[in-house]
């Protein structure tokens, strides 16, 4: 050890008489007790709840867009799949929130919360992303839709060149959403893992993260395998309506 | 609705009177005056949040002080409190008014600004003199681990002090 006294440094924090004085009145504290919690859990929750509130609010436009083209039975069973879609990712969405972990965590150990948190984020939060970005690519069929509708006041039948524009846009739209929702909460996550990693500093814990990682990493593939299944199944179905 | 209002009056006097707690566990987590507001600010809250589960089985600043240390650890940011330039650490630390702090107090802030989240937790324990007991129960480790840890630590805090000399 460096030869420092650090007995020393400790009788100085403890003298230290300004960490002791009321810095902050009553009414200051009120206020932060009133504030909005910036930690990662509430991150977690409003992202999601933001989520669910938009899916809604596309479910709205998709039904309008129903009785709008209700003449059109053609279009009927896209927007019925689509609203079908909706709904899953919402109730999925929902489901999730439910599992959040429990806000009075604040009073276990370290450990704990941060197996916790990390739990959480690799089992369910990484899926839900997957769900979350659906939101953008509905957006981008529904726009879509209401384009030509006004346009044409109606929605042409699509031919194979209009159905491989509109899959690249909705592509696109789908992984855009989920690289960037990935990018931005790995960034949390990842500061989490290593607080974890500095209190274990063995093996258990580079196997647990790499237990969530073998997991989420088999969820990544298994959504990826499902969406990309309803995708081309979307795309069959309009080519097929409109043809 | 009055009993709501008494608890919170209760809240408010006890986190006013140990306020102390939550000024070094910022002093020690944050860079700057705008870290240290978001951090007091989320550990008040949590504090808050959490006070119906304080049951007064250990005092209440024992409690406040592991809710406010599980705040800082977990509390993460878009830029790390850790990456910072050691020739621009303030002089002052506090959120109204200046305040001088004597020279060796800047020294271990600078060295334990060097720490990991989790060294600093533990230095921060050492210091207020909490038993193994306590600190092994507030990581999560055992005693034996502690004593590892702390020994560890405490070699990296006497060389960076060496350093900052």
């Amino acid at each position: 050890m460096a030869n420092i006294d650090l007995e020393k440094y400790k009788a100085v924090w403890k003298n230290e008489r300004s960490f002791d004085e009321k810095k902050l009145s009553q009414t200051q504290i009120y206020e932060f007790t009133t504030s909005v919690s910036k930690n990662i859990v509430t991150l977690y929750k409003k992202g999601m709840v933001f989520d669910i509130v938009y899916k809604l609010t596309l479910l709205i436009a998709l039904v309008i867009l129903v009785f709008l083209t209700v003449d059109q039975t053609s279009s009927l069973y896209v927007n019925l799949f689509i609203i079908a879609l909706t709904i899953t990712g919402i109730v999925w969405q929902i489901t999730i929130l439910n599992k959040i972990p429990n806000k009075n965590q604040a009073d276990k150990n370290f450990l704990d919360i941060l197996r916790s948190y990390i739990g959480f984020y690799y089992k369910y939060y990484i899926t839900s992303i997957f769900v979350a970005a659906l939101s953008n690519a509905i957006f981008f069929l529904i726009g879509s839709f209401y384009y030509l509708f006004f346009k044409y006041q109606q929605i042409p039948y699509f031919d194979i060149d209009d159905i491989i524009v509109m899959g690249i846009g909705l592509v696109l739209s789908y992984g855009i959403g989920v690289l960037v929702q990935i990018k931005q909460n790995k960034f949390h996550v990842n500061q989490l893992e290593k607080c974890l990693n500095e209190i274990e500093e063995s093996t258990i814990t580079e196997h647990r993260i790499e237990t969530y990682r073998i997991k989420r990493n088999r969820n990544i593939f298994l959504i990826s395998i499902v969406l990309l299944v309803g995708l081309f199944l979307l795309i069959f179905l309009t080519y097929q309506l409109y043809n | 609705m009055n009993k709501q209002n008494e608890i919170e009056k209760e809240f408010i006097a006890k986190i006013q009177k140990h306020q102390g707690i939550s000024h070094k566990i910022c002093f020690v987590y944050a860079k700057n005056d705008a870290d240290k507001e978001d951090l007091y600010q989320e550990i008040i809250l949590q504090l808050w949040k959490s006070y119906s589960s304080f049951k007064g089985r250990s005092e209440f600043s024992t409690w406040m002080y592991r809710v406010a240390l599980n705040t800082a650890i977990t509390l993460t940011k878009k830029f790390s409190y850790t990456n910072w330039n050691i020739e621009n650490i303030p002089n002052t630390y506090e959120f109204e008014k200046t305040m001088e702090l004597s020279e060796d107090i800047k020294i271990l802030y600078k060295a334990i600004s060097k720490l990991n989240k989790v060294e600093k937790a533990i230095i921060l324990m050492w210091l207020e003199e909490k038993s193994y007991d306590e600190i092994a129960e507030t990581i999560g480790i055992t005693v034996k681990n502690v004593s590892v840890k702390l020994v560890r630590t405490k070699k990296k805090l006497a060389e960076l002090i060496e350093k900052l000399q």
